[in-house]
């Protein structure tokens, strides 16, 4: 029976990692669902790698337990990486391998049936861009191909749950793209994927949840793509100043105004009725050059979020 | 097939390198061959006997040992620890893969050795290649074993090491063995008589045995699989019995199994506890991580975090009482138990003060070292200190130091009085610095 989606793939409850002198960890409990994106930000040093690193069974967490598909990660860490896969953020290839080796490789380890490797292998270089590649020396690759068969390794197998650590340093504005547009793509395909970056605007392209950590602790998790909650809120650009514009706008009934400029605004109306208080606003005479659903932008969010907690320590 | 085995295939087994190999050996013994008049047999032998050496026995372990730290280099060693490959299928996939050219060539040389070597007198050609087949797993894995457990420690130059330590314990203790074997047609074990050569090809093939198991172990903590030091007590007793069956030989000894067994135990362990405690993590972590487990009654993970010397501590203290109980059975029969005494308890506190030691750096805010900071201790305890109070003529206080020249009564308390201040301070600075280590945040 296929798991429903929404379903937790990760489960992680009660964790707790030290360095010397460091909670690097700190009593740590998130489920990330079934075919999420979830972006991992936080500061310099908040334990997002350590976090991901015990996820995916690389590092021994000092107490609590992991769950990915069901699988505990500390009793049966081979186990449970057949269910996902994971990129470092100090990944290698064998630069001696050609790329399809190299994917041929990685698929083996992972236990893939011998008669399937071949079509895994040739459709995730596809899906990367590398299908004219498969017989190059990893050596030669350029930097974003090298990067491209390091997530190609990690997803392979075709993982449930993806783990990617700052998957696009070092890539170019064109590669970026295309690496958000894969990762979209996976989700579609119902996978789950967590990525820690430190590119806010790029995670932004793909992800529907936001998981902060600050200081071996996660002071936020929460979904971004709400529709309802982004679809309530409209900003509003006028083709020039209006005189008295938060008073004009407070006149027309169905919205309340958010923010207010000389010549634009952030409104939140009731669900559905954007078009009807669209209309209102060009009724009322109002120079209305855009009217667009603002989007609860995740570099703002994740500003919010570490401001508020900020906030709440002093 | 299993996918390490398979990569390694893909990078050493090149048409050119499967060509080139039989193709210079052939020419080289062919040289060989010819050099003079004599018959070419002895020479023959000789040459495939030492390139075998060379390319198998001692390339290979560095082979061996390189094929895990270049993968920490290259950083592919993650992608290793992320597949589903078990613990066993990665050691004998890297133990075999990584040495398949130096196999490949080495199994051309014992085919030209057995062949050239057949009519020569003395042991048989195929004897002396089983032989040397084990030596080169027992040396490959001991080199895997030990680059992984430096790793662990993160000693960047563990795969020197790892090839360097054993291949000169090869070569000062392996013409020793052989010359034994040749001067001695015989060899008495627990008082039966076995054939010197067939003991000590199966002695061979027995460690070799217990080396791969022994890098198996260490490549499970490698991968997470979590483990108890049950395997390392097991293999401690193997030892402790297999020397105490060579006991029995040396002049004199009339002391019974027991007594070989306490006696060659405590050699064993306190031999053992010694190497796994300089060579094991032994972090401040370690103990945070035990104790939490413990305050939870978690005792399994207790077991399972724990390294592998503390266990053989106390083997060993159990291997001294067994010692101090044989001598008092047969204190007239044995002078080596008889003059030991209460000898044995003075080694075994000795061992836990050098622990306490050790862990007494371990446990400093910022460790760095600590190994070499111990031994640094422990040569001043043991020789610097001992001999300066004795040339200022203070006997007294030079045997407080050093209490194993005294009566052994009186050395053990000296002893257990050392031990016990050392642990006092071991715990005192790791109540300073990380009883309350969880307050302690970035």
């Amino acid at each position: 029976m296929q798991p429903a989606p929404g379903s937790a793939v990760v489960e992680v409850s009660g964790v707790l990692f030290e360095y010397p002198g460091v909670r690097a960890l700190d009593d740590v409990s998130v489920r990330i669902g079934r075919g999420s994106v979830t972006a991992l930000v936080g500061p310099n040093g908040a334990g997002k790698t350590t976090l991901l690193r015990c996820i995916a069974g690389l590092e021994r967490p000092m107490l609590g337990s992991i769950t990915v598909a069901g699988i505990d990660v500390l009793e049966a860490p081979r186990e449970s990486h057949r269910k996902m896969g994971y990129l470092s953020d100090f990944y290698g290839l064998y630069e001696t391998l050609s790329v399809r080796q190299n994917l041929h490789h990685a698929a083996a380890s992972q236990r893939v049936p011998e008669q399937d490797i071949g079509a895994l292998v040739t459709r995730t270089a596809d899906r990367l861009g590398l299908g004219d590649k498969l017989d190059v020396k990893s050596g030669a690759l350029s930097r974003g191909q090298r990067q491209r068969v390091a997530i190609g390794q990690a997803l392979v197998h075709q993982p449930e749950l993806l783990i990617l650590d700052e998957p696009a340093s070092g890539l170019d504005p064109e590669a970026r793209h295309d690496l958000a547009q894969l990762f979209l793509l996976l989700q579609q395909e119902g996978m789950t994927l967590i990525v820690s970056s430190h590119i806010l605007a790029e995670l932004d392209e793909y992800s529907s949840h936001m998981l902060v950590m600050q200081q071996g602790r996660i002071i936020e998790n929460k979904a971004l793509s709400a529709a309802a909650a982004r679809a309530a809120q409209f900003r509003i650009v006028f083709d020039a100043a209006v005189d008295g514009l938060a008073g004009r706008l407070a006149a027309i009934g169905g919205l309340v105004v958010l923010e207010c400029g000389a010549n634009d605004a952030l409104i939140a109306v009731g669900a559905g009725t954007g078009s009807a208080v669209l209309r209102k606003l060009v009724e009322a005479g109002l120079p209305v050059a855009s009217f667009a659903p603002e989007r609860d932008n995740l570099a703002a969010s994740y500003l919010r979020t570490v401001q508020a907690a900020k906030g709440a320590r002093t | 097939m299993n996918p390490e085995l398979r990569r390694n295939l893909w990078l050493e087994m090149s048409p050119h390198r499967l060509i080139a190999m039989p193709a210079v050996l052939c020419m080289g013994f062919l040289l060989v061959a010819a050099i003079n008049d004599n018959p070419w047999q002895e020479r023959v032998s000789w040459a495939a006997l030492t390139v075998y050496f060379v390319v198998t026995l001692f390339w290979g372990a560095r082979l061996v040992a390189e094929s895990i730290s270049d993968e920490m280099r290259g950083k592919t060693w993650d992608l290793q620890r992320m597949s589903a490959i078990g613990p066993w299928d990665m050691t004998w996939g890297k133990l075999f893969g990584s040495t398949l050219f130096a196999w490949y060539g080495g199994a051309l040389c014992l085919a030209v050795y057995v062949y050239a070597a057949r009519d020569l007198p003395g042991v048989g050609g195929p004897v002396v290649a089983l032989g040397l087949v084990a030596a080169s797993v027992l040396l490959h894995a001991f080199a895997m074993a030990a680059t992984l457990q430096a790793a662990q420690k993160g000693w960047n130059t563990g795969s020197r090491w790892a090839t360097f330590v054993p291949v000169l314990a090869f070569l000062f203790v392996g013409p020793g063995l052989v010359s034994f074997a040749v001067r001695h047609p015989t060899l008495v074990w627990f008082g039966t008589e076995f054939d010197a050569v067939e003991f000590l090809l199966t002695s061979v093939m027995v460690f070799s045995v217990w080396a791969v198991f022994g890098a198996y172990r260490v490549m499970c903590l490698e991968l997470q699989v979590r483990t108890t030091p049950l395997a390392w007590c097991a293999f401690t007793l193997f030892l402790s019995v297999y020397l105490a069956g060579l006991l029995g030989a040396l002049p004199g000894a009339k002391v019974g199994v027991f007594g070989y067994l306490c006696l060659s135990g405590l050699v064993v362990s306190v031999t053992l506890a010694y190497a796994m405690l300089f060579s094991e993590q032994n972090s401040a972590m370690t103990l945070r991580r035990m104790l939490l487990h413990a305050e939870r009654r978690q005792w399994q993970h207790v077991f399972e975090d724990m390294p592998c010397w503390p266990s053989t501590v106390v083997l060993a203290f159990i291997f001294a009482f067994g010692t101090i109980a044989s001598a008092a059975v047969y204190r007239d029969s044995f002078d080596l138990v008889k003059q030991m005494a209460l000898m044995p308890l003075v080694f075994v506190f000795l061992l836990v003060r050098d622990a306490a030691i050790l862990l007494f750096f371990a446990f400093a805010k910022q460790a760095r070292r600590v190994e070499a900071a111990a031994v640094m201790y422990m040569v001043l305890l043991y020789w610097l200190l001992p001999g300066l109070l004795r040339m200022a003529g203070l006997e007294t206080a030079s045997e407080i130091v050093l209490p194993l020249l005294i009566k052994p009564a009186l050395g053990s308390v000296i002893a257990f009085a050392q031990a016990g201040i050392a642990i006092f301070l071991c715990v005192a600075r790791w109540r300073k610095n990380y009883a309350q280590a969880g307050a302690v945040v970035i």
